[in-house]
């Protein structure tokens, strides 16, 4: 695995949207240029984003949640 | 009747009304009554229950909050201890036409300690970048925290986040959809593309948190089951009734896995889209009552007959 797809899985991870073995299987599937846009949103995005889990609000910007 | 810490609660979310300015494809309580707003008779019970249960946080929600001000700050004005709650609102901002606009709105509250908008690319249809950016700095001159919740139907949503960064450095809660109301009837929920199993071992994510539901009462839920229309009761007329109920205590201290066998009904087939603690809960639930002989359904709100060991 290349590391450009190890940072994406990590993303995808670290936000909340996958399991590593859902993000694996997500990533397996994109194209070269897919990747380079989202290694280029991973990079923007420098540490902004938060996860929000489940359905719950929270003030904690580690561990943000909410429904709207 | 439980017994009840004055502690144990420390959040309260609350939905004034679900009236709405706008329309969105995705909205999970787009089939909730919008004519019903908090009344002096709620307004009360939530004072209450605030004060005996010292609430540190008081979230508002909907609906659009914003719409409900004069709700929202009875209840506010009705605190022992406002100056040591934090006052979180969770708007959509179409107000912030205009940073003016938007202070105006700000202020109309009596306290506000954090704003979260909601935008992603459903809430665009209806939403100018121009207005994220006016709340943000509007946010900023009141030193009041904001953010924005950003709900993802697809990975590729994620990009919209590069244009959300040129708006302001604040942070992006991500957040996956849930198929519940719009958003179940339109298919917009997000794919998983297969079953995490590490969903099994959890509880319902609300556990220890308190909803109050306009017209409806204290929830654990407000989710899949509450905006779906679940035969379940969920809701009661006071905090003390809900922790009573067996339902609150299966979804907060059993872990999803064990839920077919106190239930006594069959395991769900396993779904993505049951990669997400409220899909799989509703499944579950949906088994459930399914299987219930027709004098026994929840269909008239009734709560489930499982006692807890």
């Amino acid at each position: 695995m290349k590391t450009k797809d190890k940072m994406i899985i990590t993303f995808f991870v670290a936000a909340g949207l996958f399991s590593i073995a859902q993000a694996e299987q997500y990533v397996s599937k994109l194209s070269a240029t897919e990747k380079a846009k989202f290694a280029s949103t991973i990079s923007v995005s420098n540490g902004a984003i938060t996860v929000c889990e489940g359905v719950k609000i929270d003030t904690d910007d580690t561990n943000n949640k909410s429904r709207a | 009747m439980p017994t009840t810490n004055s502690r144990m609660f420390s959040h309260l979310g609350v939905i004034p009304g679900f009236a709405c300015n706008i329309k969105c494809k995705h909205c999970c309580t787009a089939y909730m009554d919008p004519g019903h707003k908090l009344t002096p008779g709620e307004i009360s019970i939530l004072s209450r229950t605030i004060n005996k249960y010292h609430i540190s946080e008081l979230a508002f929600v909907g609906g659009e909050p914003t719409l409900y001000v004069k709700e929202i700050n009875a209840v506010l004005g009705s605190l022992k201890k406002l100056s040591r709650t934090r006052v979180l609102l969770t708007t959509n901002g179409k107000f912030a036409v205009t940073e003016t606009a938007a202070l105006k709105m700000l202020d109309s509250f009596k306290k506000l300690s954090k704003v979260h908008m909601s935008y992603d690319k459903f809430h665009g249809a209806f939403i100018k970048h121009r207005s994220i950016k006016n709340l943000y700095q509007a946010c900023l001159a009141r030193g009041i925290d904001f953010d924005v919740l950003f709900a993802v139907q697809d990975p590729t949503d994620l990009h919209l986040v590069q244009t959300l960064r040129a708006l302001g450095n604040f942070k992006i809660g991500v957040q996956s959809i849930l198929p519940m109301g719009l958003a179940k009837k339109n298919a917009l929920g997000y794919d998983y593309l297969s079953f995490d199993k590490r969903v099994l071992s959890k509880c319902c994510p609300n556990k220890g948190r308190l909803m109050y539901v306009s017209g409806k009462g204290f929830a654990t839920c407000c989710s899949s089951l509450m905006f779906n229309g679940s035969n379940i009761k969920l809701c009661y007329s006071t905090p003390e009734g809900l922790l009573a109920s067996n339902f609150y205590k299966l979804a907060s201290s059993v872990p999803f896995k064990r839920w077919p066998g106190i239930l006594n009904i069959p395991e769900p087939s396993r779904t993505p889209a049951q990669s997400a603690e409220c899909s799989l809960c509703e499944s579950l639930m949906e088994i459930y009552d399914k299987k219930l002989p027709p004098d026994k359904k929840n269909g008239n709100g009734r709560d489930i007959p499982y006692k807890p060991a």
